[in-house]
């Protein structure tokens, strides 16, 4: 498939529903089995192979998309460094470089979305019952990037467990980050160990 | 959280400023392979029906606003003060046992404390 082919390719897609668009983006990848596509998208962004990276800023790098908060517009700030030390390496990486993937080794790393991945940890804020045997725990927190401890983010939300148990004080899980990206069914929380409920009534411990 | 890098007859050491327990060490290298991964024992996979839960990048300075909604009494392990690569701290276990550091690669450990204060440090091997 040639550059051409692909541009054509994403202008006729573009109207579609997502998930026709990434049927569509399958096909292509199966097409490139024989001849090597120069272009592909993972959803999230469009990487370009002749290049080796992706062509659009990674939004999650210094400088990288904005991000709207209380009517103003933030940005990752990109880190001075004062002086000379260790901390070159990781400024050069968020700083000099927007269009990374994986690390800049996509053929080994395990970043699904070309963005990095976080760990979280969240606390109970409120202890709900229900719905029927259900026990809600509305949780929040923030993550943080295992390789760089400027690129952070929040979190929040439900869990639901059984209702013999109080809600956990605390968990943490991995997520690979997105702007905003919702924590998928199945995610490997590790929290404070269950505590059993007895009796009826509502079960703590409330954080608040 | 700061955290300081010591050498000492070839092994790595990390330095915690102040001495705090963590619920989560990781030692990774540019590939987000995990080398070397603490928990507290106090901590174990849980069973959930469902999660319905977002993660948003943003900015420090949010962060930092939302760093207040932690307790005013968080859970407390046990405190430590400097943990040598590859062995496990008193109270804390191995999610993942310590692979071989190699001599002139960049790796980075993050700690995330008890509140949901964090430090984060890169180093070679």
């Amino acid at each position: 498939m040639t550059a051409t082919a692909t541009s054509a390719s994403r202008k006729r897609t573009s109207g579609l529903r997502t998930s026709q668009r990434t049927r569509n983006i399958w096909r292509a990848s199966k097409l490139g089995g024989k001849t090597r596509p120069t272009n592909w998208s993972n959803i999230f962004r469009w990487y370009r192979g002749g290049w080796g990276r992706y062509s659009q800023v990674d939004p999650l790098s210094p400088g990288g998309q904005p991000h709207f908060d209380v009517n103003r517009v933030y940005r990752f700030m990109r880190p001075d460094v004062p002086f000379p030390g260790i901390d070159d390496d990781m400024v050069r990486q968020w700083s000099g470089n927007e269009f990374p993937y994986a690390a800049n080794n996509p053929t080994n790393n395990t970043d699904r979305q070309g963005l990095r991945a976080l760990r979280c940890r969240v606390f109970t804020l409120v202890s709900m019952d229900g719905p029927g045997d259900a026990r809600r725990c509305i949780m929040g927190g923030t993550c943080v990037s295992a390789w760089n401890e400027l690129d952070a983010g929040i979190t929040g939300g439900t869990i639901l467990i059984p209702n013999c148990f109080a809600c956990p004080r605390y968990c943490t899980f991995r997520q690979w980050g997105g702007v905003v990206v919702w924590v998928a069914r199945g995610t490997d929380f590790r929290c404070e160990p269950w505590t059993p409920v007895y009796g009826s009534g509502p079960a703590g411990p409330d954080v608040f | 959280m700061k955290i300081d890098i010591t050498r000492t007859n070839g092994s790595i050491a990390f330095e915690l400023q102040p001495p705090a327990g963590f619920v989560t060490l990781v030692v990774s290298n540019a590939k987000e392979e995990v080398l070397w991964e603490l928990e507290p024992e106090g901590m174990q996979a849980a069973e959930i029906i469902d999660a319905k839960m977002f993660t948003m990048r943003v900015p420090s300075s949010v962060v930092n606003v939302a760093k207040k909604i932690a307790p005013s009494s968080p859970p407390e392990y046990p405190a430590v003060s400097r943990i040598v690569y590859g062995q496990v701290p008193d109270g804390y276990r191995e999610l993942a046992p310590a692979s071989t550091l190699k001599p002139g690669e960049e790796y980075a450990v993050l700690v995330m404390g008890c509140g949901l204060d964090h430090g984060g440090k890169h180093f070679f091997g």
